[in-house]
């Protein structure tokens, strides 16, 4: 049995070998709100974990001056684990923006889209599924990936419109 | 042999826990055949070929409609992002505001106007650094609720 259990072992470690050192597949449930702080953190990314008004997790952080948030879909019955999240910060500005401009956005960036609240405020959302299959690596590049994306939209938004 | 057949059975139970044809991608993305695989496995059309910039591209389509499978950053056959996308052309296009009112309301699924305000719906997916196919099957899954929903939205 000794024998048996050490080649298992060797074996095991060898096929997992092929896979990064730190990464972690979720639970097919999704991800929890702790999981998403600790890649936030990991980035050097300030993660403040409350509780929306649905009772489902709320993570608030920022990069460079801006401050955003994810709020998370599709939890659990113990609101904890959740199957999909959203990137979203909105800019409050003095005149908003048009409708041609948000478009355009939408037309030509890809990922996260553009929409427009009652008073034209501009918002970016970005919503990803964490479910079955999802890993560490990929709730990491989706934060790299809206943290590159955020600056650019805050610029195109307070730009004079092209169209 | 004897431990090694252990060994296989050790390691069989050790991946139960994962299903079974779980693939997690290479870090340099996707090929247009393993994006392909995964829609034939839900009985999608697959047909690859190749887009005005050289990139893969995969025509496809789902109770009537016709989309297509976009592939970025590619190098070597391997994309580290896809983009699906379905294109409506409208009588007299869509206004602005229906389009924001499904950008506001909805969660996946990215509504943009072209010039001539016609409608169209893509949804992007990173497909790089620890990409699984299961994901790639659920984000399918995702992109066959959004077209119909779209449509109907839009009026088509």
């Amino acid at each position: 049995m000794k024998i048996a259990a050490a080649a298992a072992a060797a074996f095991c470690i060898a096929a997992l070998g092929a896979m990064p050192a730190a990464a972690v597949t979720y639970p097919a449930g999704g991800v929890t709100a702790a999981d998403v702080a600790a890649a936030l953190k990991d980035q050097g990314l300030e993660a403040e974990i409350s509780i929306d008004d649905w009772g489902d997790p709320l993570i608030k952080s920022g990069s460079g001056p801006r401050t955003w948030h994810i709020l998370f879909y599709d939890c659990d019955s113990r609101k904890t684990r959740c199957a999909s999240y959203q990137f979203r910060i909105g800019l409050d500005l003095s005149n908003g923006i048009t409708h041609a401009r948000c478009n355009e956005w939408n037309d030509t960036k890809r990922f996260a889209r553009c929409m427009l609240d009652d008073e034209m405020d501009p918002y970016l959302k970005w919503d990803l599924e964490a479910v079955n299959g999802f890993t560490s690596e990929a709730l990491a590049a989706s934060i790299e990936h809206w943290t590159a994306i955020v600056p650019g939209f805050a610029s195109f938004a307070r730009s004079e419109s092209s169209t | 042999m004897k431990p090694l057949a252990a060994a296989a059975v050790a390691c069989a139970v050790a991946f139960t826990a994962l299903p079974a044809a779980a693939v997690t991608y290479s870090p340099k993305g996707v090929s247009a055949e393993e994006v392909g695989a995964v829609l034939k496995a839900k009985g999608l059309p697959v047909e690859i070929t190749t887009d005005s910039g050289g990139d893969p591209m995969i025509r496809s389509s789902s109770e009537g409609l016709n989309w297509l499978v976009y592939f970025y950053d590619c190098r070597g056959g391997r994309c580290t992002s896809i983009q699906f996308t379905a294109g409506f052309d409208l009588d007299d296009g869509l206004t602005y505001a229906k389009a924001n009112e499904w950008n506001f309301t909805k969660r996946f699924g990215r509504a943009a106007l072209d010039d001539e305000m016609d409608p169209y719906v893509r949804y992007d997916i990173d497909t790089a650094k620890g990409y699984t196919s299961e994901s790639m099957a659920y984000a399918l899954e995702t992109w066959l609720l959004i077209i119909p929903a779209f449509s109907d939205f839009i009026g088509y």
